[in-house]
């Protein structure tokens, strides 16, 4: 499996008004081909920001994004710009990502309008993407954004992603404001369009259900560090960090009895103002002396899992 | 047999937009919550579930005709044909409710204490120690940490979490009969959201307060509502206990919803069962049943008449040509049933 | 409104192309914007058309047959000296508008756009402008460079700047949030191709919609300027000036006052409610 898009040490800093924020703290992680990886957490764990610095929309305070071996660092403005329809993204807000005002097909065109090419039919490739979406060229490709549902606009951003050639697709909550039904049809599509495309996803959300549905692997998050790490079906049937755990507890599910999160009553920490140690300590039921002065480091749970944490749920080496 | 503290009957309720058309939203609702009970109503975008809701509270558009026939009787009295002052009234003191978003249902210049306790301060007056002492009650209530410092906060100064609260708080102040909860939780994260909806549950059974809580995600009602109604197309389509619902739905909708909602347990499925189609358009009134255009088992009935109600089992209905399993049409055999 | 359609399912294709007749009111005042368009602009070209011809056998006459408005001290009509104004008033106007437009446009989306140090020069310096004196300024301005139109319609114009930077610069600020400007971006689509393609026809309609409560700020101050004797010249007409001239002869002969009062009323009012009107469509594709 290529590894297609590689992030180390990845930090980003917001300059607010009542000081520093760091949104991310030293995240590493790899994209490979036909693989998607889930980053997962609640709001302020830092996801968003990740997906931003991977596409440097602002680049991150520091650490190195490589795509197939280039750093986007040492790219110029424009060199850069030649190398963005490789790395593309869908919103969480379908109906905004479209411009009201145009039409599907030019919608979908956009990528090809920006970076002209003569031996790609700009017609053709509509057609082509719209159909692989799902959406029929006859009937959609002359509707406005506002004539669409919530998936129907949100599989027509994802033809404008295709239409770019992409090596990288990054889902931002792609589904959350989607209805149930629609949320099934455009999760099927993205596994299937990673596999058929051989693309390198990247899924940020913060439904463990969808999440397991659409993922290989999965990288949690919490206050801009990764807590736990590893293939979804591992993690998900074994957390080995408390914070995951609690995640999963707190999912509700139809059928499913009301399982104790174990969480200590405390609200999720501003990331503004994080705790010492380990940032998950205030609400971790397990939480020693140790956890409030020494941040945990990454370790090896099994074969390609890891787990930040002082006390995991399952042995580490 | 108690009076039902919300007895909704055969609720239609049209709206007449601005540009003229007149948009059928409401179908021959019909429910009822008792005291302390919680009823879920789930449903898609185009179900019609939020205007259901505004229609109890007689709150619409300032541009918009809202015309509605049926009973929404409030411990009995109609909130539809209630003279106007007598409606404020009861609404006021009967009715609260949760909106979906904290931060857009605060006011963000007024201090939390005065906000907490405007439903009171709406009927008799209170001095400023009297709203800062209420109102830090009742944060306490809610489990907001440092209640007495959060009074005199600002609502930007709060988490989502706690804004929720606030919400909560606010909502209960008046003593309210019936909650209506619109999507409370839609807005916060996972670990939030299961504390706020255990603080509804709690102060349901230690108030004896009726809820609505109202939602997308029919896995959120499991646990908590009792009972479910699911609504498709303006219709309220199943209803029943909850148990009955998740675990034998009888409409195909309910079976579809229930079928393509991603788990964390159970068997790993790569390929969700999607429902075909889109949600139905309230601006094109529909003949017949409302899921059939998105239906494996409609046929041609089902685009013409409307569908009888079925009996799927104890308090469980379902409006279907072709429900799911063995059903007994309702009034016919009671005693199959 | 919105609050119904929000929960509505989106409107199909037929459903939206339904088009809504425009209320009375719009009719009522789009109607009266071009009777006073047309008369200002084709009337003068008619041969008996002479807003300084002094009728002298009819000073200060009633309205009447003769003259539908009156005459006023000079024995001039009323009448095509009203019309004749609307000319000047319209002139300054669209010179406001123009200025306004453009110069704000462009500082609104350079601040917008740019945000950070632009922002902050470009909020400065219209914030010094803002604290200026106008009509001072104006008069002043008269005084030293003679009162020709282009510098009255340049300088009211160069005040409303600031307005136009201000609503232009918001509209760009929550466009570049957008998703699909951020989209456009992250395609490589150049900035220029963003502003050119995504943001100005967003900018416009808002832009656009705020011109025509430029364009009665306009029609107002240059009124204003006029009655205090800072405006066009005597006897060269203006709505302010003519209003001016009947302020002696008020309690005698009335309408040389009145009436040319009358139709600035009423074309302010046409243009602060088609303004009003064309808002909320505007607005709303936005925020689609």
């Amino acid at each position: 499996m290529t590894t297609v898009l590689h992030a180390t040490g990845l930090t980003v800093v917001h300059r607010t008004r009542s000081g520093p924020l760091h949104a991310v703290s030293g995240v590493g992680l790899e994209l490979r081909q036909r693989r998607t990886l889930a980053l997962v957490g609640e709001s302020g764990s830092g996801k968003s920001s990740i997906a931003k610095a991977l596409l440097r929309l602002p680049p991150p305070t520091s650490g190195t994004v490589t795509l197939d071996g280039t750093d986007l660092g040492s790219l110029s403005a424009r060199a850069l710009r030649a190398l963005r329809p490789r790395m593309q993204m869908v919103f969480q807000d379908p109906i905004s990502s479209l411009n009201p005002r145009r039409r599907v097909r030019d919608l979908v065109a956009e990528p090809l309008d920006a970076h002209p090419d003569p031996a790609r039919d700009r017609e053709a490739v509509i057609d082509e993407q719209l159909d692989a979406v799902g959406l029929s060229p006859a009937l959609f490709g002359d509707r406005r954004p506002g004539q669409l549902s919530g998936g129907q606009a949100q599989r027509v951003a994802i033809a404008r992603a295709l239409a770019a050639e992409p090596r990288v697709l990054i889902a931002d909550e792609a589904v959350s404001a989607l209805d149930v039904s629609a949320q099934a049809t455009v999760l099927n599509l993205l596994r299937r369009l990673t596999d058929e495309r051989g693309l390198a996803s990247l899924f940020i959300s913060h439904d463990l259900g969808v999440v397991r549905a659409v993922s290989d692997d999965i990288a949690v998050l919490q206050l801009g560090r990764i807590c736990e790490q590893g293939p979804t079906e591992e993690v998900l049937a074994a957390p080995a960090h408390p914070y995951t755990a609690a995640l999963l507890a707190a999912v509700p599910e139809p059928g499913r009895p009301l399982g104790d999160t174990g969480l200590l009553p405390a609200d999720p920490p501003s990331p503004l103002d994080p705790p010492s140690g380990c940032r998950f300590r205030t609400r971790c039921p397990l939480a020693d002396e140790r956890c409030a002065t020494e941040a945990p480091a990454l370790r090896a749970v099994s074969p390609g899992r890891t787990v930040a944490c002082h006390r995991p749920l399952l042995p580490v080496d | 047999m108690a009076t039902p503290v919300l007895d909704v009957r055969s609720l239609n309720t049209v709206i007449h937009a601005p540009d003229g058309r007149a948009l059928h939203i409401l179908h021959d609702v019909s429910l009822t919550i008792d005291a302390g009970e919680c009823l879920g109503v789930v449903g898609e975008s185009g179900s019609g579930k939020s205007v259901l809701a505004r229609t109890v509270l007689g709150v619409h558009g300032r541009t918009t005709r809202v015309e509605s026939t049926g009973q929404v009787l409030l411990s009995g009295e109609d909130l539809l044909t209630a003279a106007p002052a007598r409606r404020a009234e009861l609404l006021g003191t009967g009715v609260a409710m949760v909106h979906q978003d904290p931060m857009t249902s605060l006011n963000p210049v007024v201090r939390i204490a005065d906000q907490v306790t405007e439903s009171l301060t709406n009927r008799k007056r209170l001095g400023r120690r009297a709203r800062r002492q209420t109102a830090t009650e009742l944060l306490a209530a809610v489990d907001v940490p440092d209640p007495a410092r959060r009074a005199r906060a600002y609502p930007h100064e709060l988490s989502g979490g706690l804004r929720q609260r606030v919400g909560i708080a606010a909502a209960l102040a008046g003593s309210p009969a019936l909650l209506l909860a619109d999507e409370p939780t839609t807005a916060l994260d996972v670990t939030v959201q299961r504390t706020v909806l255990d603080l509804l549950d709690r102060h349901r059974e230690t108030r004896g307060l009726a809820t609505l809580l109202i939602t997308h995600d029919i896995g959120l009602l499991y646990g908590r509502a009792r009972r479910i109604a699911v609504m498709y197309g303006g219709r309220v389509v199943e209803s029943g206990p909850t148990e009955s619902i998740t675990e034998r739905p009888a409409h195909p909708y309910t079976a579809a919803l229930l079928r393509s909602v991603p788990r964390v347990t159970g068997p790993l499925r790569r390929t969700l069962p999607a429902i075909a189609g889109s949600p139905p358009d309230l601006a094109k009134p529909a003949t017949g049943c409302p899921f059939a255009p998105r239906c494996e088992r409609a046929a041609a009935v089902c685009t013409t008449a409307a569908p009888p109600v079925h009996r799927a089992g104890p308090a469980h209905t379902a409006a279907c040509h072709f429900p799911l399993s063995p059903l007994a049409p309702l009034g016919t055999s009671e005693a199959a049933a | 409104m919105t609050t119904v359609e929000s929960t509505l399912a989106p409107p199909t294709a037929p459903a939206r192309k339904r088009r809504r007749r425009p209320p009375a009111g719009v009719l009522a005042a789009a109607a009266w914007l071009a009777v006073v368009a047309l008369a200002a602009l084709l009337l003068p070209l008619l041969p008996g058309f002479d807003p300084l011809h002094g009728d002298f056998a009819a000073p200060s006459a009633a309205p009447g047959p003769g003259h539908w408005l009156g005459t006023d001290a000079s024995g001039r009509d009323v009448l095509q000296r009203t019309i004749a104004g609307a000319r000047a008033s319209f002139a300054v106007a669209g010179l406001t508008v123009a200025v306004g437009l453009l110069g704000g446009g462009a500082l609104g989306v350079a601040a917008g756009w740019f945000r950070g140090p632009v922002d902050k020069a470009i909020g400065f310096a219209t914030d010094l402008l803002m604290s200026v004196p106008t009509l001072i300024l104006v008069m002043i301005a008269v005084s030293l460079r003679g009162p020709s139109l282009p510098v009255i319609g340049t300088l009211i114009g160069l005040f409303t700047v600031p307005a136009f930077t201000r609503v232009v610069r918001a509209v760009v600020l929550s466009l570049s949030e957008r998703g699909f400007v951020q989209a456009a971006r992250m395609i490589g689509t150049s900035p220029a191709r963003i502003l050119r393609r995504e943001v100005v026809p967003h900018v416009a309609s808002a832009a656009l919609t705020f011109a025509f409560t430029a364009t009665t700020v306009a029609i107002v101050a240059e009124g204003s300027l006029s009655f205090l004797g800072f405006g066009l010249r005597p006897p060269e007409p203006s709505w302010g000036g003519i209003i001016a001239e009947g302020r002696t002869t008020l309690g005698s002969a009335p309408w040389i006052s009145l009436a040319p009062a009358a139709v600035l009323c009423l074309t302010v009012l046409a243009l602060n409610y088609l303004g009003e009107r064309l808002r909320s469509p505007a607005q709303k594709g936005q925020s689609r």
